[in-house]
């Protein structure tokens, strides 16, 4: 008799649903914060006259800075309760598109849904490969951004 | 000043200029304060060995927010980095050291945009890649100033 699937039922009704919303402003420490842990000398990020004259219409926030915003409060136990037995979790990859450069001052929501989840076999175990749409917009509801990625969520039990 | 690179100086098969990164506890801890993201198992060695893990580990999102650095370093102030994509291949342990690299696999212009596209990778001190991407930035042609970018 094969080994139980950890896609339940429960599991896959997800698929299509937001997992949830995150809003933030961008400010000063944030960036600051960023800028210091990646070690990012680009005067385009330090210093508004240096953007200006690169095109910016303001201070930008580093792309960078734009993937890891849904990470704020992103464990998944607190949102996807499904899956809060799976301990384990790694990154998978995925793919950013930027549109619009997003600026000190903005406040940006980003909102999370589940598009797709695949059960494999992993060096860890076996895994639920959740694949997520993100997407970034800004106070004015303009898209500055969209993701799509994957998270690797798996047993931590022998 | 910052050095611009300009579209008409790229060639196919250009290589990008390496960005090296020593990974630390320290460093784990900065990318937990700046992400929001704490998951143990990129500080606390114990804890990530209790979850089959070999040790802490470089936080995913971190290498590809170095990638993301890596990119707009070399597009320059005047660059934009359109689009980034990455597969995480392999763990990197905190404590060792990475490096960002790539080549540029197309240059083309496209709805009024000058833009190369790049072939990206992370390689650990072995040469064995952790992390294989594609990004996508545009460039200022010598023959036109850029314009002012609001949204």
């Amino acid at each position: 008799m094969g080994e139980k699937s950890l896609l339940t039922e429960s599991i896959k009704a997800q698929v299509g649903k937001l997992v949830n919303t995150h809003v933030m402003q961008v400010d000063r420490r944030m960036i600051d914060q960023y800028l210091d842990a990646m070690g990012d000398l680009n005067p385009v990020w330090h210093d508004k006259s240096a953007a200006i004259h690169a095109g910016y219409a303001d201070l930008p926030v580093p792309p960078g800075l734009i993937t890891s915003m849904q990470m704020e409060g992103d464990s998944p136990s607190l949102h996807m309760h499904e899956q809060s037995h799976l301990k384990g979790a790694v990154d998978g990859g995925g793919e950013w598109e930027f549109y619009h450069p997003v600026y000190l001052g903005d406040v940006i929501t980003v909102t999370r849904k589940l598009l797709n989840v695949k059960e494999r076999q992993g060096k860890l175990g076996a895994m639920i490969v959740n694949t997520f749409e993100v997407i970034y917009r800004n106070q004015r509801s303009v898209v500055v951004a969209k993701g799509v990625w994957t998270t690797l969520r798996y047993s931590t039990k022998e | 000043m910052s050095y611009q690179l300009m579209f008409e100086d790229i060639t196919k098969n250009m290589g990008i200029t390496i960005l090296v990164k020593e990974t630390s506890s320290l460093l784990s801890a900065k990318w937990a304060a700046a992400s929001g993201d704490f998951d143990p198992i990129h500080y606390d060695k114990e804890y990530a060995v209790g979850l089959k893990l070999p040790s802490t580990v470089v936080n995913g999102r971190f290498k590809v927010a170095l990638l993301c650095q890596f990119m707009t370093a070399y597009g320059g102030p005047a660059g934009r980095l359109k689009r980034l994509a990455v597969r995480h291949q392999g763990m990197d342990l905190v404590g060792n050291t990475i490096s960002c690299k790539g080549l540029v696999t197309r240059k083309y212009a496209e709805r009024g945009e000058c833009l190369i596209d790049c072939e990206i990778w992370i390689e650990d001190v072995q040469g064995k890649r952790t992390v294989s991407g594609s990004a996508t930035i545009s460039l200022p042609p010598r023959s036109r100033k850029p314009t002012v970018q609001g949204n």
